[in-house]
């Protein structure tokens, strides 16, 4: 069974052993590869009241599971140093947070606030939550949720997205894992 | 019998008959999935635990214990946790291994004869002992039950 969720959720959230059932960490940042579509792994921070940076890093490749309320670790070895995926993305200063979504037919549906992800076996970047101009174009949310295929560029400053996906914008997370499914199923029809 | 009902009640030695003190915690062996060692407290001796097998009678009145020398101070870091309160079952939070919470724990179903654990209720509901991975400081983790795919 696979979930939805908020990177933004992600933050904050304990990185919990399954050995000693204790809190070891908690999550900094979520690291994504955008090439690829998938998240690769976390940075960590102590856990309390303003906990400071932690020196180790969460690659996805040691995390047992990803749930709603914490990251399950098999154990405190999992914290370590970066694998090669997570190295590759750290190093290549790819935040969308703020990026601006333009389709390919020159419309800007706005910017980047919230990355979706869907999680099952691995963690997969499935959208975005942007605000702006699309937003006070028709809506009445506070934000849309834009779906997302794994062939959409990323520069750090902007987000090419075919024009498609206009149709398949959501206002929640409760009906955007079927818009993600219908936005591919249209993409794929559309390929020639 | 559910470890709520326990909480309290007076520990009393059979060869002497004097109150040892009053059940304060339980020192759970995970992998065993049973009690090992009770924490007694609120007796002349500060803190003192007694292993399962010194219980002569689990009973609804009162804990009988082989004698006050079977009382002894925590032998080993969980008895150290335990005694210290870092290992506090009531109320800890309760996480499946994917990472969701179930709830926090209301209660522990165990025999009395035995100390085996067979249930934890958390959530609103009873979880299978079966299902225990770990009890730590931060929680307690079962194996997430299997769900239907949606």
């Amino acid at each position: 069974m696979s979930i939805l969720m908020r990177a933004r959720e992600i933050t904050g959230r304990p990185v919990v052993t399954l050995d000693t059932a204790e809190d070891v960490a908690e999550v900094k940042d979520v690291v994504f590869d955008h090439a690829s579509a998938t998240l690769v792994g976390f940075t960590l921070n102590r856990r309390g009241f303003l906990g400071s940076p932690m020196k180790e890093v969460l690659p996805w490749s040691r995390v047992a599971a990803l749930g709603p309320d914490a990251v399950m670790i098999d154990g405190a070895g999992a914290l370590g140093g970066g694998d090669g995926a997570m190295e590759d993305a750290t190093g290549s200063d790819r935040d969308v947070i703020g990026a601006a979504v333009m389709t390919d037919s020159g419309t800007a549906l706005g910017s980047v606030v919230d990355v979706i992800l869907e999680v099952e076996d691995g963690a997969r970047v499935v959208g975005f939550e942007v605000d702006g101009p699309e937003v006070e174009r028709d809506r009445s949310a506070a934000t849309l949720l834009i779906p997302v295929d794994d062939t959409i560029a990323v520069s750090g400053r902007t987000l090419m997205v075919p024009a498609a996906v206009r149709d398949f914008v959501q206002d929640d997370l409760a009906g955007f894992g079927a818009a993600v499914d219908a936005f591919r199923a249209r993409l794929s029809e559309d390929a020639p | 019998m559910r470890l709520s009902e326990a909480d309290g009640r007076p520990v009393i030695s059979r060869a002497s008959a004097e109150t040892v003190g009053e059940l304060r915690h339980v020192v759970v062996d995970a992998g065993a999935r049973s009690i090992r060692a009770l924490h007694v407290a609120g007796g002349r001796r500060r803190a003192a635990l007694v292993d399962w097998a010194d219980v002569a009678g689990f009973g609804p009145d009162g804990i009988v214990i082989a004698g006050e020398d079977a009382a002894h101070p925590p032998k080993d870091d969980l008895e150290k946790a335990v005694a210290a309160g870092h290992l506090d079952l009531d109320g800890r939070l309760v996480l499946d291994d994917a990472g969701r919470a179930v709830g926090s724990l209301e209660d522990v179903l165990f025999d009395e004869e035995t100390g085996r654990i067979g249930a934890f209720v958390a959530g609103g509901a009873e979880h299978d002992a079966e299902r225990l991975r770990a009890i730590g400081p931060y929680c307690v983790v079962l194996a997430a039950e299997p769900r239907a795919a949606d």
